[in-house]
This record gives structure tokens, C-alpha cells and sequence, in this order.
């Protein structure tokens, strides 16, 4: 194993600091990579169990920075060590008690709104359980692992719980086969079923959409607005004959682990364009508050900046490296899916949407973190410089032509459940015809 | 705990028929954080009691001593009606003048003393055996001074004399704060009287603002084994008593706790140890800290908006457990 004086020698402007200062230096730095060793050693990092090639920070977290930072050109290398000395690295105990603080915080919100006389937490009341109808946003253990510990009814198969996305697609594929063609689709009986069982599987529910972390808040609240897309077409246009048979439309709750304020607000955006049809509550276990790395180091590196003052200005120094590694980012949305998307700037060296964060979790390093931690990716063609934390790219979770599809589909339904409002056309409404009367016959 | 401007509802009809207010002027700004939030938004002042406890502590610099009167003044601009009440007479000065049999009564943790709110413990079970509605409010300074902010003294308090007749070394459940030496103290020590047999369970607060959590973290890494460390809710008491008590039961061992932390978690450790209590009444509880040398360095600035929660709930459950904590404080912090 490497010492971190090794490691300082790989930095230029190390040998131009006096002795103390490069005392100091070396251990702000032993400190932090400590830090990170010790979370490491907590949770491994889960792409690298699979035996990538490049430095592997989970069996030696000095040997993998100095050879990683000997990749760099000389001059960029403080740079990549201040990216890597800022990060956070949120392991699985860590991400657990972030979803077990959202879920108390929405079960202590339900215990208010329910004015439960006696302590209400979790578990809940059984009653209150069967009401919970939970969704990840995608297919991740720390989702399985809350749902356990909360006891929430038919979760316990993992296997069996789809994710948020998938529940939507398969929902508005049926939808909109009713909505182009009504009663005269292809298997009308068995349609007809599905689309009257959606609408009861959901009345009086509380909806729980559930993700690990958020930091642009773009895929949460796609699917947020999708699913209140659902809701509006379901229920709002018949919100009276619901009243009249004591049937509530469900309430959607969100439960983030980790968001940045920049997620919140998107979502919060999202939720108010939406024109929901009930309140929309988000929980999150931790919020975010520090500036993105583009403005500021993180407050633990101060020290670090004070010692480096008199040769060069670390903040500096990684804007350097970022402008550096830039030229190798620039490949990144041609590898993946995202450049269809979003039209990927070039200027996004900072990670998507320039997030610069230095975030990085025990199950991957989201793409909003900088790239120098995370690119290349696990599956991309780009061999060298190797990478700290490869991302796993999930290009399953962001198909375009999926997203498109639905919200075509979306478009086509809200249409069809509106009210006719008389005249030509009125026929054509044949979600609202046939939830009309679903609602009067059925419940 | 919840910010309390997003409480209003539910706080100021409270007010409106007279409530007790306890809290306590220290060295830094956040104790003031509450009373100003009280005299800015409650429109019948006149219908609170305020009682500030005091601490006369002679191990305090004479900047910090400076500080600390500079606050009670300001205090007693706010509300000139506030009544001071010495430690020592904490129960019997308190449970003697809080107001109406149903007024309701916030206790401002912020700048209270650790010990003192284990003491405060007691009381607070009788007030809920009142059925009053009792809630705690807690204010986070705007920042923490970088580096060690205080050191403990270097005698250490004892262990309670009954520990020989212990059956077996205890498990200590550390909860640490940003300064190394209390961690350390304590750790000496049981490994001088209990060279192999004892464990540790290091209970890290989580998470309200990650970066303290990442600088307890920090400082305590060498001393901390990963098969050993956890994590607690800070801020969710109902969740961090949740956590301590399935953590304290998990063996039969005799118990030490030892809260470095915040003063936050200090109240779900009182907590858990009456829940705990109740169904095993045997076991050897104990709360230990050592003691703060001298006082001569403000540990942070500024304040953050007071959060508060109600806890007549977990009062009424840790009713069973009686006066587990009260009378097992042993150690200062």
C-alpha cells in the first residue's frame, strides 16, 4: 500500500510547498482518504465487485488514487486529487437510515392527517398498511430492504414489484387501446377488466413513489408527472360520483433518500404544473444544501486550501482538471442513450446538466457527479484514463423511445377521458364513457 | 423535529391560553434562537412563564462568562418576566411553577446543559403523567468552528461502585461529537478495567446535515470498527428511540451510554433507557461522560430557524419504564 506522501509526490505543486505545509498537506489528505477508506471498507463500491480492470478502490483505496492520478498529465493531478478528497461517498447503512428517516417523517405526516390518538409509526396499523401501494423508480436493494423493514403488504417478493415506469407503461399500453377504439379493441372484455381494476386498485391509496437519490430531479419527476397524468385520467372528471359513494382518488406521497435542493425544486415545479388532483407530499431523508463543486470546495477541504494557497489555488486547480477532462467526457451522450434525450451540451463538463457534485454511492456514481470520479463508464468503448468509481450506465432505465411512446399515449388518453362537451366527438371519449359508468355500476 | 414556522398551526392556538417556556442562556447565539421566534410571533406574551435556568459554571473563560450575561440580558429585554432557576433547584423550582394544570410546556434544549436534561427527565414524565403536552425544541447553530472545540478534563468520573458486582463487561454505546478526547477517555478507561472483554457499539447521529454527520465520522476513525458502528436518527426522536432501544436490547450485557453528541439525541437516549427499563428492570443502565475541562472557546455561530416536535407520546410510553434514567446519571458532560 502506497503512502500518501507517494501520492503528494505525483503533484507538482506539492514539492514547492515548504516542510510544514507539506506535512499538513499529507495528512488533511490521509484523513480524507481515510474517510473514504473506512466507508469503503463499510460498502464496497458494487460496479468494481465484478473485477473491472483499472484501480480497484475497495481492495486498496491508496494504490488505486496513485494510479489513477498517474494517468493525468502532471498539472491536472491536484486537481483530480481535490475532486476525489471532496467526495461523498454514501454507503448502505447510510442510505438505509436516509429512507428510514423519509418514511417516519410521512408516517409521522399521515399520523397528523389522520389524528391518530396514540404513537403512530412504523409499523403502521395493518388497515393503514393495506392502503400503502409503494413503486421504486427503479430496481435497487435499498428500496426491498425499506419496504421489509416497513412491513408494507405484498412487497416482500421482491421479484414481483415493478418498478414505477414499468407500471405506467404497462397501464397506458391498455389505456390507450381503450381510448383509440373503445369497446371495439382487440379483447374488449379483458381490457375492459384491467381498466376497471386500475381504477379501484388505486382508490383510497396512498401511492408511494420511492427513490434512492435525486440530484437534477429529471427522471423523478418524468415519472411523477406520468403517473399524475394517470390519476387525472382516471379520476378527475368524476370526482363527484366518487364523493357521492365515499371513495377517495389516491394521494401520491414521494420518498427521496438523498436530493439536492435543485431536485426538490424541480419536482415541486412538477407537482404544481401538474394541476394535481390531490396533495402531493415529498419526503426526503437529507437534503443537499452545500454549492455544486463549480462554486465552492466542500468546507472539510478548507484547511486543505489554506496549506495550497501559497502555490496555487485548489479550487482553481480542479477547474483545470475538469476543462482537461472535458475532451474526454465530450464521448459520453454519442455512448448512451441520454444524448437523445436531453441534446447534451458540450459545455456539461461538469457531469449531466452540469450537475458537479461529488456524490458517488455504494451502488454507482450518478452522471451529475463530476466525470473525472465516474467516466468512463463500465460499458464504454474508451479504455484510458481508467476511472475511480466507473458508472454503471443504465441505459435500460432511460429508453427514449419508451418515454416517447408514453407520453404520446398520455396525450391520447387525457383526451379521451375528458367530458364531452357536446356536439361531434362526444362518442370518441371512450375512457370517460366507460369510467362513467364503471364508477356508477361498480362501486 | 420539524422547522417551527411549519408548526404555527398547531403552536400558536397553544399559546394563545398561556404556556411555560423552559430554556437556558449559553455562551453561543442559537440559545436565543427560541425566545426570539416566541416574542416575534406570539401575540400574548403576557400569558407565558418563562423560566431560564442557569448554570454557574466557574470553569468558563471570562470572554464566554461575558458572552453568557450579554444573552441573558437580551433575554430579559425580550421578556422581562423571565424567572432564573439554579440547577440545583431545577425539579422542585420547576415542577412548583409551571403555570395551569393543562398549559402546555416547551423545553428549549439548545444551550441546557447535558446533565441537566437527564435530570430534566423526571419532570417531564410527571408532566406527562398530567397529561400536559409537553414539546422539544432544538436550534442547530448556522456553523461549527472548524478543529477540537473543547477537551475534557483529565480525571475522569468514576464508574458506579456497583460495577464489580456487574456479571460480565459492560457494552458501551458510544454516541460521538466532534471532539476526539471524550471518545478516548471513555475507551481508556474500560480498556483499563476491562482489558479484553468489553465491546463498543459507536451509534453515529444521522443526518439532518450530512456534513456533521461526515465530521464525527472524521475525527473518530481510528478508533471506530466498521462491524461496530451504526447510525441513529437525530432528529426523528421516535425513530432514534426506536433505534436505541432494539440496539440496547440486542444482548443482556450491562449497559454504559455514553452521549458525546448533540444535545438532541440526549432526549431519545433518556427515553429508550425508561423503555428499556420497563422489561428488564435488572440490567445495569448507566449514562457516563466525562467532564469538560474549561470552557474557553465558542464552539460555533449563528442560528438556524428552531425545530420542534411534540413528545407527549413517547413520554406516555416510557411512563412504564419509571425513573430508569433519572437516577443514573453518573458522569458529567
Amino acid at each position: 500500500m502506497p503512502s500518501i506522501l507517494e501520492i503528494a509526490r505525483l503533484l507538482p505543486e506539492f514539492d514547492k510547498l515548504d516542510a510544514i505545509s507539506q506535512n499538513e498537506f499529507c495528512r488533511i489528505a490521509d484523513l480524507q482518504l481515510n474517510r473514504l477508506a473506512f466507508k469503503l471498507r463499510c460498502s464496497p463500491y458494487q460496479p468494481h465487485l465484478n473485477n473491472l480492470s483499472g484501480p480497484n478502490v475497495n481492495l486498496d483505496l491508496w494504490a488505486a488514487t496513485k494510479d489513477w492520478l498517474e494517468q493525468l498529465p502532471e498539472q491536472y493531478r491536484l486537481g483530480a486529487l481535490v475532486a476525489l478528497l471532496s467526495t461523498t461517498y454514501i454507503t448502505e447503512p447510510e442510505l438505509d437510515a436516509l429512507m428510514d428517516n423519509a418514511a417516519e417523517h410521512f408516517a409521522q405526516f399521515l399520523f397528523e392527517q389522520n389524528k391518530q390518538p396514540a404513537s403512530w409509526s412504523w409499523p403502521m396499523p395493518p388497515a393503514e398498511c393495506q392502503k400503502l401501494l409503494p413503486f421504486p423508480t427503479a430496481a435497487y436493494e435499498a428500496y426491498d430492504r425499506l419496504v421489509r423493514r416497513l412491513r408494507i403488504p405484498g412487497t416482500v417478493n421482491k421479484t414481483a414489484k415493478s418498478t414505477l415506469s414499468d407500471y405506467l407503461y404497462q397501464h397506458f399500453s391498455g389505456l390507450c387501446l381503450w381510448a383509440d377504439y373503445g369497446p371495439a379493441c382487440p379483447y374488449p372484455d379483458q381490457t375492459a377488466q384491467i381498466l376497471g381494476g386500475l381504477a379501484t386498485q388505486l382508490l383510497g391509496k396512498h401511492v408511494l413513489v420511492v427513490d434512492d437519490c435525486s440530484f437534477s430531479g429529471t427522471t423523478l419527476s418524468s415519472d411523477l408527472r406520468r403517473l399524475l397524468d394517470l390519476l387525472r385520467i382516471l379520476y378527475s372528471a368524476h370526482t363527484t360520483v366518487l364523493a357521492s359513494k365515499n371513495r377517495q382518488p389516491p394521494t401520491v406521497t414521494v420518498l427521496v433518500a438523498f436530493a439536492t435542493q435543485e431536485a426538490v425544486a424541480r419536482i415541486s415545479k412538477t407537482l404544481r404544473d401538474a394541476g394535481r388532483l390531490a396533495d402531493v407530499q415529498v419526503f426526503c431523508g437529507a437534503v443537499e444544501t452545500r454549492g455544486r463543486l463549480s462554486n465552492e470546495l466542500p468546507d472539510r477541504l478548507d484547511p486543505l486550501r489554506q496549506v495550497l494557497l501559497p502555490v496555487r489555488d485548489a479550487h482553481e486547480a480542479l477547474r483545470d482538471a475538469i476543462d482537461h477532462y472535458s475532451q474526454h467526457f465530450r464521448a459520453y451522450p454519442r455512448e448512451t442513450t441520454i444524448a437523445s434525450r436531453h441534446p447534451m451540451a458540450d459545455q456539461w463538463k461538469w457531469g449531466f446538466k452540469d450537475g458537479a457534485y461529488a456524490v458517488v454511492t455504494y451502488l454507482n456514481a450518478p452522471n451529475n457527479s463530476v466525470p473525472l470520479l465516474w467516466y468512463p463508464h463500465t460499458s464504454s468503448a474508451k479504455t484510458n484514463p481508467k476511472s475511480l468509481f466507473p458508472r454503471v450506465e443504465s441505459r435500460e432505465s432511460h429508453p427514449p423511445v419508451r418515454a416517447e411512446y408514453l407520453d404520446e399515449c398520455i396525450q391520447r388518453c387525457l383526451g379521451a377521458a375528458t367530458p364531452p362537451a357536446g356536439g361531434a366527438g362526444a362518442e370518441s371519449k371512450h375512457i370517460y364513457h366507460f369510467l362513467a359508468q364503471f364508477y356508477e355500476e361498480e362501486l | 423535529m420539524r422547522a417551527i414556522s411549519s408548526e404555527k398551526r398547531l403552536i400558536l392556538p397553544l399559546l394563545r391560553s398561556g404556556a411555560t417556556h423552559i430554556f437556558a442562556t449559553g455562551f453561543e447565539e442559537r440559545c436565543l434562537a427560541y425566545p426570539r421566534w416566541l416574542y416575534k410571533n406570539c401575540s400574548t406574551i403576557g400569558k407565558q412563564r418563562f423560566l431560564c435556568v442557569e448554570s454557574k459554571d466557574r470553569m468558563v473563560s471570562d470572554y464566554l462568562l461575558d458572552r453568557q450575561q450579554r444573552h441573558r440580558c437580551q433575554l430579559q429585554e425580550l421578556f422581562a418576566s423571565t424567572q432564573f432557576v439554579q440547577p440545583d433547584q431545577l425539579k422542585s423550582t420547576l415542577g412548583a411553577a409551571i403555570g395551569q394544570p393543562a398549559a402546555p410546556v416547551f423545553i428549549d434544549i439548545s444551550s441546557l446543559p447535558r446533565r441537566y436534561i437527564f435530570r430534566l427527565g423526571d419532570l417531564t414524565m410527571s408532566l406527562a403523567r398530567n397529561n400536559r403536552r409537553v414539546f422539544l425544541v432544538y436550534t442547530y447553530p448556522r456553523r461549527y468552528y472548524a478543529g477540537p472545540l473543547q477537551r475534557p478534563s483529565g480525571e475522569f468520573d468514576t464508574f458506579p461502585a456497583e460495577q464489580d458486582q456487574w456479571r460480565g463487561a459492560p457494552r458501551l454505546l458510544l454516541i460521538p461529537g466532534f471532539d476526539l478526547e471524550y471518545a478516548n477517555l471513555i475507551v481508556s478507561y474500560a480498556r483499563a478495567r476491562w482489558p479484553d472483554d468489553f465491546s463498543i457499539t459507536w451509534l453515529f447521529p444521522f443526518v439532518r446535515r450530512y456534513e456533521l454527520y461526515e465530521r464525527a465520522l472524521e475525527v473518530h476513525l481510528h478508533l471506530v470498527h466498521p462491524d461496530s458502528y451504526r447510525l441513529i436518527s437525530q432528529d426523528v426522536i421516535g425513530l432514534c428511540v426506536r433505534q436505541l432501544e432494539s440496539c440496547i436490547q440486542e444482548d443482556q450485557q450491562p449497559i454504559v451510554v455514553c452521549p458525546l453528541g448533540p444535545r438532541i439525541v440526549c432526549a431519545s437516549v433518556s427515553l429508550a433507557l425508561r423503555l428499556v427499563r420497563a422489561r428488564q428492570p435488572e440490567r445495569p443502565m448507566v449514562i457516563v461522560a466525562p467532564r469538560t475541562a474549561r470552557y474557553d472557546s465558542l464552539r460555533s455561530a449563528g442560528a438556524e430557524e428552531p425545530l420542534v416536535e411534540e413528545i407527549g407520546v413517547y413520554l406516555a410510553r416510557a411512563q412504564e419504564g419509571g425513573n430508569a434514567a433519572g437516577g443514573t446519571v453518573l458522569g458529567q458532560i
